[in-house]
């Protein structure tokens, strides 16, 4: 039944952590704070979406 | 206490006692039917539990899976014809409210009670409610309702029963059923009580 | 214009004042409309409003214009846009107008669609475990994932969602401005039993999940508990001005007997509102039917954490045991506003405030949500009633 779980106790806002996708970036050349806090906010948009189907 | 052990067992929740006494029983040659009255007076003594406010919602839903499981133990062995039941009673939640949740703990306590119960869902519309209680020649209807805004529906169905012609007694059931309530509706019988519905019933098939 | 600024703002005051167990300068008045009343006052058939988003953000304008002296309102007419349910498969949800009569109130379909065995996923990481499994699983249009279909209801349902609680936002907005209305709650989020019973097991899925998987509902819920804190906070997009909406569901009595209901319903529960207080945001404990047995129970909230709402529980207890700790609000039948005479209503309405409202910390509004029973002549008494009894 069960499939493999890409990610295992995920924080509420997160649906891909930031850390995993900096690791897969690599080298960032310019301001990555600007660019994580961009990921973290439309992350948090699809959490709110998947969650939206359930809260209710 | 219930006097039989099978019963105790049942209004006890004990459900590994229940499925090994009705196995046990089985092979030493007890008749099905004689069991299904025994899963039947535990049923009832859970009803009271319930009404008298020492069982809770949870435990009528536990009762009901236990008792789902016994008889799927016990049908097997019931021959065609085998099963006798007290009477038939139509059921349903009335058009425009969809709450069944109440409804269904109905037609476990009747079923459980030994009514053959025709569950027509939810959302029923007045001509179905009759349609259902002609072909089934039933003296008694039960109709569920939860929504305040459902009230002019569950009054047409009840009126719909009246002005059939047939001689069917109409229940209605649901937390917001008072004395108000009874006298728009003009229903016979009314509860905000689940068990009440076995007992109504009783009554009806008496004197049906 | 001005004016309408300054009625927000003596609205918004009054209401906090209500909220802070202040007296006001008169018991605030708020009503929870279903979309089915609004829909009604409006004029408009249930289909329109629910598939029609502009006309569902028109009616509330249109109850507004209809029904003066209304100071709170939730947003448009319904919860939720019917297109956009088409536009993914939703299984679970009948609408007016599509599988139902134009006039019939929507149907939800509960089923366990969360099974038992999805426990340990759901455990282990309940957002990926919602988007893989439990969304294909209840939206015929996701069903095969990576199909184009399936890819297309996935960006429609992103779309749709983001358009409806735009246009929602931009509605709320202009009837701030237009009718000086203070918006009723901002945010919303659940019991976490809720969210597991609600949506996922349904009730006789958690009603036996309590006696043939204790653990797991525990360790479900202990894994919810700062999902629905974040979930509260996130939807008021931080606002901590106005209150959190908790319908609260499966925690009515007879649910569950004490021991469950002190063991499953109420550490989880306690934990979100402690949670959403200590961001400063308060919860409307919207506690349908009857919670008499609980009070004491809920008593242990921090003080002022929460507005407790009265629907069928006992109000001279409830008033008792949480009066001056927490306020109070509801208690109006809802079959009085359907079957009641104007006069009966006001002389209802009088009766509650003198005994419930005098030391402040009280909102008058009915104990139910309001359907479209409600006689539109009912409300007008209810608030005139509330304007004249109401005053401090
Ligand atoms: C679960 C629930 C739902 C579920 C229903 C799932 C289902 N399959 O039934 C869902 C989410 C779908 C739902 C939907 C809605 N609901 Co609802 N729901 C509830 C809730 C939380 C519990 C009801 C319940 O199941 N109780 C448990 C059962 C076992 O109890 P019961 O039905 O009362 O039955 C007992 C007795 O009444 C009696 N009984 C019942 N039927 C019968 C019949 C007979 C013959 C007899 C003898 C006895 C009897 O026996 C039972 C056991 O004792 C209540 C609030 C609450 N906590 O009570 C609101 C509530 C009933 N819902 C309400 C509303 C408003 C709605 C919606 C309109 C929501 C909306 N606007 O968004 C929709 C309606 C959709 C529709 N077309 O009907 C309101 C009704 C208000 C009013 N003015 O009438 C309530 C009271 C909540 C509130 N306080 O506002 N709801």
């Amino acid at each position: 039944m069960s499939k493999e779980l890409t990610f295992k106790n995920l924080p509420p806002a997160v649906c891909v952590p930031w850390e995993v996708k900096a690791k897969e970036l690599g080298e960032i050349k310019g301001d990555a704070a600007l660019i994580k806090k961009e990921w973290e906010n439309l992350d948090l948009m699809g959490y709110l979406y998947i969650w939206n189907w359930v809260q209710r | 206490m219930a006097k039989d052990e099978l019963a105790g067992a049942i209004a006890g929740l004990d459900q590994e006692k229940v499925l090994s006494l009705v196995k046990e029983r089985l092979q030493a040659g007890v008749k099905p039917m004689e069991l299904i009255g025994n899963l039947q007076e535990g049923m009832a003594r859970v009803g009271d539990l319930f009404e008298e406010g020492e069982f809770f919602l949870s435990e009528l839903i536990l009762c009901g899976e236990i008792m789902k499981e016994a008889m799927g133990l016990l049908e097997p062995e019931l021959a065609a014809g085998d099963r006798q039941y007290r009477g038939t009673i139509v059921i349903g939640t009335v058009k425009g409210d969809i709450h069944d949740l109440g409804k269904n703990i109905v037609v476990m306590l009747l079923r459980g009670a030994g009514y053959k119960v025709i569950d027509l869902g939810v959302d029923v519309a007045p001509e179905k409610f009759v349609q259902s209680a002609r072909e089934n020649e039933t003296p008694l209807v039960a109709m569920s309702m939860l929504l305040t805004s459902a009230m002019g529906t569950m009054k047409e169905c009840v009126q719909a029963i009246k002005e059939s012609g047939l001689n069917t007694r109409v229940l209605i059931g649901g937390p917001i059923i008072d004395d108000k309530v009874m006298q728009f509706s003009g229903a016979d019988y009314g509860s905000t009580i689940a068990s009440d519905a076995t007992k109504i019933a009783e009554k009806v098939f008496k004197t049906a | 214009m001005a004016e309408k600024t300054s009625l927000f703002e003596e609205r918004k005051k009054r209401y906090q004042a209500a909220m802070n167990l202040e007296k006001p300068d008169r018991v605030p008045i708020r009503l929870n409309f279903s979309g089915e009343f609004i829909t009604k006052v409006a004029g408009y058939t249930f289909q329109e409003t629910y598939y029609d988003w502009q006309k569902n953000n028109d009616a509330t304008r249109k109850m507004l214009e209809k029904i003066s002296d209304l100071e709170m309102v939730i947003g448009g007419a319904n919860l939720w846009w019917a297109a956009l349910h088409d536009a993914v498969g939703a299984k679970y949800l009948r609408f007016a107008g599509r599988d139902l009569d134009a006039e019939t109130m929507f149907q939800y379909v509960e089923e366990p669609y969360m099974l038992p065995e999805d426990y340990d996923d759901f455990i282990e990481n309940p957002t990926e475990w919602i988007a893989t499994t439990y969304l294909p699983r209840i939206h015929t249009e996701l069903a095969e994932p990576g199909s184009y279909r399936a890819t297309a209801g996935l960006i429609k349902g992103a779309f749709g969602l983001a358009q409806q609680l735009g246009s929602g936002a931009e509605a709320m907005a202009s009837y701030q401005r237009d009718f000086g209305v203070v918006p009723t709650i901002t945010g919303i989020s659940k019991a976490p039993f809720d969210t597991l019973a609600d949506t996922l097991r349904g009730l006789s899925g958690i009603m036996l999940d309590l006696y043939q998987r204790p653990e797991k509902v525990k360790k479900a819920l202990e894994v919810l508990v700062p999902h629905n804190i974040f979930y509260g906070m996130a939807t008021a997009q931080g606002d901590t001005d106005f209150p959190v909406f908790m319908p609260l569901h499966r925690g009515a009595y007879p649910f569950m007997k004490m021991e469950q209901w002190v063991e499953f319903y109420w550490p989880s529960l306690k934990q979100v509102v402690e949670g959403l207080w200590s961001n400063g945001k308060r919860t409307m404990f919207y506690a349908e039917n009857i919670w008499t047995p609980y009070l004491e129970k809920i008593a242990e909230l921090p003080e002022k954490s929460i507005i407790f709402h009265v629907d069928q529980t006992d109000m001279e207890k409830a008033h008792q045991v949480l009066g001056g700790r927490f306020c109070l609000s509801g208690n109006v039948p809802n079959s009085l506003l359907a079957f009641g005479k104007p006069e009966e209503v006001k002389e209802y309405v009088k009766r509650l405030l003198d005994k419930y409202a005098r030391d402040g910390g009280f909102i008058l509004d009915a104990g139910a949500v309001i359907l479209d029973d409600a006689k539109e002549e009912n409300i007008r008494a209810l608030i005139e009633a509330g304007l004249e009894y109401g005053v401090y």
